[in-house]
């Protein structure tokens, strides 16, 4: 029977005792170690900054050059070119000055800028051709590529902590943070390049908000804020109201409600039970299929901003893109 | 919870408040640290180079800790961890090469430190062990924490320390009683 003094523990315990009363290494080379870390990290984010940049460089050439030099729609006016990327834009700007502070709050912010930047660029390279033929693949690359080059740094169990303590659900907050931010910027850069006015966007602005900011607050009343609006927002896309909502821009947030309702209901059991701060098993599978799920991204972006476009399609989209402001509707 | 922006440039000197408290840690835990890897692990051999990604993990998380329990408590918490995941890549090698090339023998303790073959045979058994199960055991049984103190390092509650544990014991009477 094994028990506290089985005679096999002694001998382990003294085996221990014999082998962990060697000295322990001495401090000084740690130092050189942490400082190493430090400049590849600093290193990262700066990189990953500057791939993040593609789209707004790719976007600020568009506006200038477009009285010149159109590359999007060409009966638009550089004033509906700038206000397609302004969002986007200033959200980039926040990014890159908060990619260096270590808070939780500001590393999950910026994945969040950085996977809408990926996610929409994406979306709309291959659903409005013509609209912004440079600025939306670079979105995605430079989002996606961002995205990789961090990685994990700076959201990691251990460093993702504060009065929730999600070590077993890590992943989980991560993604909850990232997709419930990205559906705000995506909801606001909508409304206000007006690809879709409508109070229900407003109202579904307005339920995010406080669920995203606990989440990336890492309040324990997060995950609750979450089911709720998220739920909310599942019903109110199935409902009448709805109308209006564009299809592509309907799908995503349909899709990342459903994550995001999966993933605070794991948060909730494991709070219930309180596991919250288990330490995870490692799965380094989970790491390599986002990565590749992010690879495959960036090269159907490529493949969409290169493709040729039929001019047909062309004109539809832009008619499409000019959406129901009557400022701008023929 | 506190928020620092990470310096320009660190100030590796002793002056540094993050630092000289990195390092009193380190001088005050050190030894218990490389005991409790060392007991996870079932091996010396990777502990100082493990010991020394436990304390960059704690230096990059030092402003999370938030008091629930003692500094060397949460750093005995980073190092399972690191513990679990340096387990995790051993076992996945050590099968890829397993499958691939010829059997390898499992690293125990037995490398650098001369044990008793029941004790190998304790750590084989325990290879099979579900890693939460097993650190719960270990640290229980074999380190001599308190189920509170296990519980702290884990992150769990104290049922849960014992529950893990006395399924593991549970497991390891009978596969070492088949064995005998």
């Amino acid at each position: 029977m094994i028990q506290d003094d089985d005679p096999r523990f002694d001998a382990i315990r003294r085996a221990l005792e014999q082998a962990a009363d060697t000295p322990a290494p001495d401090f000084a080379p740690l130092r050189a170690v942490i400082a190493d870390d430090d400049r590849r990290l600093r290193f990262l984010r700066a990189a990953a900054t500057a791939c993040a940049a593609l789209p707004i460089v790719a976007w600020l050439a568009s506006v200038t050059l477009h009285p010149i030099h159109p590359t999007v729609c060409s009966d638009f006016e550089p004033r509906d070119v700038l206000s397609i990327g302004v969002v986007p834009a200033v959200a980039w700007c926040a990014s890159a000055a908060l990619v260096w502070r270590d808070a939780p709050w500001a590393q999950l912010l910026v994945r969040a800028v950085w996977w809408s930047l990926h996610v929409t660029g994406l979306v709309l390279t291959w659903t409005r051709p013509g609209l912004l033929p440079y600025g939306f693949p670079a979105a995605a690359i430079g989002g996606g590529a961002a995205l990789l080059i961090l990685g994990g740094r700076g959201v990691a169990p251990f460093e993702l902590e504060g009065p929730l303590r999600p070590r077993r659900h890590t992943r989980e907050v991560v993604l909850l943070s990232v997709l419930g931010g990205a559906d705000l910027l995506t909801l606001v850069a909508a409304n206000v390049a007006n690809t879709w006015v409508h109070p229900l966007g407003a109202a579904l602005v307005a339920a995010l908000l406080p669920a995203v900011v606990g989440v990336m607050m890492l309040r324990r009343w997060a995950p609750h804020a979450t089911m709720a609006a998220n739920a909310l927002l599942l019903l109110a896309l199935t409902h009448p109201l709805a109308v209006g909502v564009p299809a592509s821009l309907g799908a995503l947030l349909a899709l990342s409600a459903a994550a995001q309702l999966a993933a605070s209901a794991l948060i909730l059991r494991s709070l219930a039970s309180g596991l919250e701060a288990d330490l995870p098993a490692r799965q380094p599978w989970v790491d390599r299929v986002l990565s590749g799920v992010v690879l495959l991204a960036i090269l159907a972006a490529i493949a969409g901003g290169v493709r040729p476009i039929p001019a047909g399609q062309l004109a539809a989209s832009c008619a499409e893109s000019r959406g129901p402001s009557p400022e701008v509707a023929p | 919870m506190s928020e620092r922006r990470t310096p320009p440039q660190i100030q590796l000197g002793d002056t540094d408040p993050r630092w000289v408290e990195v390092r009193a840690l380190y001088e005050q835990a050190g030894p218990r640290l490389r005991r409790h890897l060392a007991v996870l692990l079932g091996s010396v051999d990777d502990v100082d180079d493990l010991v020394q990604e436990t304390i960059l993990t704690a230096w990059r998380a030092w402003d999370r800790f938030d008091d629930h329990a003692a500094r060397a408590t949460w750093l005995l918490g980073i190092g399972t961890f690191v513990a679990r995941n340096h387990r995790a890549k051993r076992q996945r090698r050590a099968s890829l090469l397993d499958r691939w090339l010829a059997p390898v023998a499992a690293v125990t303790m037995a490398s650098k430190v001369e044990l008793g073959s029941q004790v190998r045979e304790l750590y084989t058994a325990l290879d099979d062990v579900d890693p939460q199960d097993r650190e719960a055991f270990l640290l229980l049984y074999v380190e001599g924490h308190s189920a509170r103190e296990a519980a702290e390092i884990l992150g769990i509650p104290s049922s849960t320390v014992h529950l893990r544990a006395s399924r593991t014991a549970a497991r390891l009477r009978s596969q070492l009683k088949e064995g005998s």
